[in-house]
């Protein structure tokens, strides 16, 4: 495994772990991709599918966004 | 005051199902406004209808619910409503709230394109939380409502006739409202905060 795949298995596995704090009965609804509790996004991420990548990709812009202040934004529309 | 609106509702899944619930108060207030209101629900939500409908009508807001991608919006069934290339010129003179999936990147500039005065929308998936046993009340779910009060307000702000602009604040600061709560107040919803994120960030306000 070279650095940029353990990078990503690293991101992975961050993105699972916060995941695991989703309640066993709820359900996220992703658009046309359908509904998914936490015992199957967790799988679609391990195995890399497309909704796994949109999970991570979703972990990611919420920790940038923390990061650039969106918590104290208001009547903003640049977000 | 717009003089005339057009609202789409199909209903045959559950995330159709709480779009088309948590829609009806705005089909009210769009009705309280408005003599000339068409609520396209359930197998009216085709293609053959609004297009019928919004050529006699002529709607200033018309207001799109249901699944959909980056170039189009689907109706009851998953039937293809609106197409970018197809059919986006029956959006011409309207503004439009489409709360569907990434209709925003492709069939949300065609539209401004074609005419279309303005048009809100989100660039990716829209996403949302719910728990099972409220699937058949989704009106009545408190979670489903952080992410659907703020779509709701955006539509009855846009239904009242106010500018889309201001719509779309409206629509952005309630999902902002709805972030703080969950992270401020203790909340055991505090996982959701990433999809409220993800949401607010990824509605866009087009015009021309």
């Amino acid at each position: 495994m070279n650095k940029e795949d353990k990078k990503k298995e690293e991101i992975k596995k961050l993105v699972v772990a916060r995941l695991d704090a989703l309640p066993p009965n709820i359900s996220i609804s992703v658009g046309s991709e359908g509904h998914f509790n936490k015992k199957e996004l967790i799988e679609q991420i391990e195995n890399d599918t497309e909704i796994g990548k949109k999970m991570v990709e979703i972990e990611l812009e919420y920790l940038r966004k923390l990061k650039e202040g969106i918590f104290y934004a208001s009547g903003n529309s640049n977000y | 005051m717009p003089q005339a609106i057009v609202i789409t509702r199909p209903f045959y899944d559950e995330t159709t199902s709480y779009l088309h619930r948590w829609n009806l108060d705005v089909v009210k207030q769009a009705k309280a406004k408005s003599n000339s209101v068409a609520d396209l629900k359930y197998k009216r939500a085709n293609r053959k209808e609004l297009e019928s409908i919004v050529k006699k009508l002529k709607p200033e807001v018309i207001i799109l619910n249901g699944h959909g991608s980056s170039d189009t919006i689907l109706g009851q069934g998953d039937e293809v409503l609106i197409k970018a290339g197809k059919n986006e010129h029956i959006l011409k003179n309207s503004n439009v709230f489409s709360l569907s999936c990434s209709s925003a990147k492709v069939l949300g500039p065609a539209s401004i394109k074609a005419g279309a005065k303005s048009y809100i929308g989100y660039k990716e998936d829209f996403v949302f939380a719910y728990p099972k046993d409220y699937a058949t009340r989704a009106e009545q779910d408190p979670l489903a409502k952080l992410f659907l009060e703020p779509t709701t307000k955006l539509a009855t702000a846009l239904v009242n006739g106010n500018p889309p602009e201001d719509c779309h604040e409206i629509g952005i600061n309630a999902f902002l409202k709805n972030l703080q709560q969950v992270l401020l107040s203790n909340s055991t919803e505090e996982y959701v905060a990433r999809f409220l994120v993800w949401d607010l960030t990824n509605q866009v306000y087009l015009h021309s």
